[in-house]
């Protein structure tokens, strides 16, 4: 039996054929853009297929591709964890913490008992902001402690609400284990106001459930550093020039906020001003979003005498 | 809503569908109104009632009669246009409006309406218009989605032209904007955004970086702007060609080029033709005196460079390509050097100047420049990624040619044999590129 289609009807069908197959490939971000606009679903479950090639995508990119910061014996290990966690943990589906809500109580770190001197190990995580931090850190400490490791594991895009882009809570564990960092500095949040991925359920941006569990997942995210003693720096969302972005991105500072000690917050807003300030344009790139050198750079000092104290 | 992304593939099928079924005229345009209207909304709203004010402006045109109205009209275009450049360097101590996308690409093509109205420039008859526009037309030219945010800039005759031949849904279509799509997607996500990386660095903190990384960087951002500009113009060309509407690249393998001049006509086609039809033909162009064609040319390039940005950096641009010009408009005529060696010596100014470009203001340039040229500063090392991605680069400026020729003689017979391949193709691209999308450098300007 032959089909006879019209020419209009074989273009149609072939570009839709293009675009189901191509999407295939990219299952994880269309989840993602649902969950954008508050549709929740769970499309990567019904497509495991199309999860695991992906996965896979993303660890043969990792692996050609590992490159991007001066530390780069540090990196090739940060892209190796980062394989590791996304084969282990993502492929396999291992389920989060039961604890998922749990009590946001804060344990003190006792930073005398870091005991590096020369040779520390500085893990940097964050976003895309937090890449223009490391790029101005690194090069202040290979002036002033030229024998320290950095380690850059910014991922363009992420944040802790979208874990099937980038699962943040657990591939910052493994860095934790596999580095043993004395110092972890963490920049994350601007990509954040959207829906919240938690238990396999999307909950609402500003919505409670969206607070609790984003809490909740900020303390997971500290919890291995916690237990580690290890000292962290959490650097407050920089201020962003469109004033309806800001107000959303007010939640996700204030929810970040509730679970950090004061000690280790390093608060952006009086350091590089809001976009009422005159001198805000000064720190920004023209995005207004995003640290020109300037900011960055002043961002990596106050780390630095953070770190010092 | 970018190009290569998942609401786009979503949006562009809807609509493709609903046109594919319309023949008549005025449905047409109905439609790709309609869509126009969802496409840019989907950035911001604002923005679409900025669109919508400029077009009822450009519509109220020709019904309204007073002195030298054009005039006032062009003092309009540049007003909007200046306003949202001044908006841009903080100046105006206003930093929560969300500039509309594209401003200066679709007040550009609006005012190709007004020219085309009052025939200007004289001498190109083939863009003369003969009668003017109803509203919804004259949206859906100057909000047309597949060019509004970063061109290239249309011409009115040559979009009327367009949208009134029958659009022919065939293999051979799909397989040219398929083609062109792809090879725009490969040069956006998987050489600029790689490149976007180094340049980021490298222009971050110049003077802290080594003089070899600088070098590394000053050439990774001639190839991410032109792979970035030129790529979204293949999407756009790509993606309008889908539906019928032929529009002319926009770039010509301009990093050929063995001089100045010849560089100019084949960068950013679209809008150095425009500067040429609307600036310099009036002017006289170069029927004049040779210091009145100098001075045409100044003209032209100071316009060129401010267009980019109220800023020195964007000012010193203009004005070394202006400069460059003015050198090879009055070398005599029988100066001539070998072809291999003026090329070099092209490309390298061309590249040299991007810094002023890419820099965040003036000074940055010259710390940029300075420290090119002290060897002894310590900074990032060059990887062998690095060589990679710069020779893949001139790999594909030279081949380019080729690549085009391919996607509009390819000999792809079937509709099946068109998806397994693009599909295969898409997919390959999609392994190769990084995650996430630096934005679209010409979205700014």
């Amino acid at each position: 039996m032959k089909l006879h289609l019209a020419p209009q009807q074989s273009f149609l069908l072939s570009l839709i054929s293009i675009s189901l197959f191509v999407g295939i490939f990219q299952i994880t971000q269309i989840e993602d853009k649902l969950n954008n606009y508050n549709i929740s679903n769970n499309l990567s479950s019904y497509l495991p297929f199309g999860k695991n090639i992906q996965l896979n995508i993303e660890e043969f990119k990792l692996s050609i591709f590992s490159h991007q910061n001066n530390t780069v014996v540090a990196s090739q290990n940060v892209d190796e964890i980062i394989q590791n966690t996304q084969i282990n943990n993502l492929i396999n589906d291992k389920k989060l913490p039961e604890n998922n809500f749990i009590n946001q109580s804060q344990t003190i770190i006792d930073k005398s008992s870091s005991k590096c001197v020369d040779n520390c190990t500085v893990l940097m995580i964050g976003d895309s902001v937090m890449g223009d931090v490391f790029f101005s850190f690194n090069r202040l400490m290979k002036k002033t402690h030229p024998s320290w490791t950095i380690i850059n594991a910014h991922k363009v895009s992420s944040g802790l609400s979208n874990s099937n882009y980038y699962d943040w809570v657990k591939i910052s564990e493994s860095l934790v284990t596999t580095n043993k960092p004395d110092f972890v500095a963490i920049l994350l949040g601007t990509n954040d106001a959207q829906s919240i991925l938690m238990d396999k359920k999307a909950y609402s941006f500003a919505s409670q459930q969206w607070k609790n569990s984003y809490q909740t997942k900020t303390n997971q995210l500290l919890e291995p550093l916690k237990s580690n003693n290890i000292p962290y720096y959490w650097i407050e969302i920089p201020q962003v020039g469109l004033s309806s972005f800001n107000d959303k991105l007010n939640i996700v500072r204030e929810a970040q906020k509730s679970q950090i000690d004061e000690e280790f917050f390093i608060d952006t807003k009086k350091l590089l001003g809001s976009a009422d300030d005159p001198h805000f344009i000064k720190y920004r790139q023209s995005d207004k979003i995003h640290l020109n050198a300037t900011g960055s750079d002043k961002i990596a000092q106050i780390l630095l005498q953070k770190i010092k104290e | 809503m970018l190009f290569p992304t998942i609401e786009f593939c979503l949006f562009f099928l809807v609509f493709l569908f609903f046109y594919s079924f319309i023949s008549n005229n005025s449905k047409k345009i109905y439609l790709l109104a309609i869509f126009n209207i969802i496409f840019y909304s989907f950035f911001s709203f604002f923005a679409f009632l900025y669109l919508l004010f400029w077009s009822f402006l450009l519509f109220i045109y020709p019904k309204i009669k007073f002195y030298k109205k054009t005039i006032f009209f062009v003092l309009i275009a540049i007003f909007q246009i200046s306003f949202w450049k001044l908006y841009e360097t903080g100046l105006l101590g206003i930093h929560d409006w969300k500039m509309p996308l594209g401003i200066s690409f679709f007040t550009f093509q609006g005012l190709t309406y007004l020219f085309a109205l009052e025939k200007i420039p004289y001498q190109k008859e083939n863009l003369h218009i003969y009668s003017s526009w109803d509203f919804l037309k004259l949206f859906a030219f100057i909000g047309f989605f597949p060019t509004v945010f970063s061109g290239p800039i249309l011409r009115a005759k040559e979009w009327e032209t367009e949208i009134s031949k029958e659009s022919s849904f065939t293999n051979n279509v799909l397989n040219i904007g398929l083609g062109l799509i792809a090879l725009g997607t490969f040069y956006k996500l998987c050489l600029a955004s790689y490149l976007h990386n180094t340049v980021s660095q490298a222009f971050s903190s110049p003077s802290e970086e080594s003089f070899s990384f600088l070098w590394l960087g000053m050439y990774s951002y001639g190839f991410e702007i032109f792979f970035d500009f030129a790529g979204y113009s293949l999407m756009s060309i790509g993606i309008a060609k889908l539906f019928g509407f032929n529009i002319s690249n926009n770039f010509n393998q301009p990093y050929l080029s063995s001089n100045i001049r010849d560089f100019w006509t084949k960068w950013h086609i679209s809008l150095s033709s425009w500067f040429k039809d609307y600036i310099y033909l009036p002017l006289g162009g170069s029927k004049v005196t040779k210091l009145r064609q100098n001075l045409n040319i100044s003209i032209v390039m100071i316009t060129s460079g401010l267009w980019h940005g109220l800023s020195g950096n964007y000012l010193a641009w203009g004005l070394l390509h202006l400069l460059a010009i003015v050198f090879y408009h009055n070398l005599p005529s029988k100066f001539k050097l070998p072809i291999v060696f003026s090329w070099f010596i092209n490309l390298h100014y061309v590249f040299f100047a991007w810094i002023f470009f890419r820099s965040n203001s003036f000074s940055q340039a010259i710390e940029y420049i300075s420290s090119m040229f002290q060897i002894e500063n310590t900074g990032s090392d060059i990887q062998l990624y690095h060589y990679f991605l710069i020779f893949s680069c001139f790999l594909v400026i030279f081949t380019e040619k080729s690549i085009l020729h391919i996607i509009y003689k390819n000999n792809i017979k079937s509709y099946l044999q068109t998806t397994i391949f693009w599909s295969i193709l898409f997919i390959i691209i999609l392994i190769i590129s990084p995650s996430g999308l630096p934005p679209f450098i010409y979205f700014q300007y």
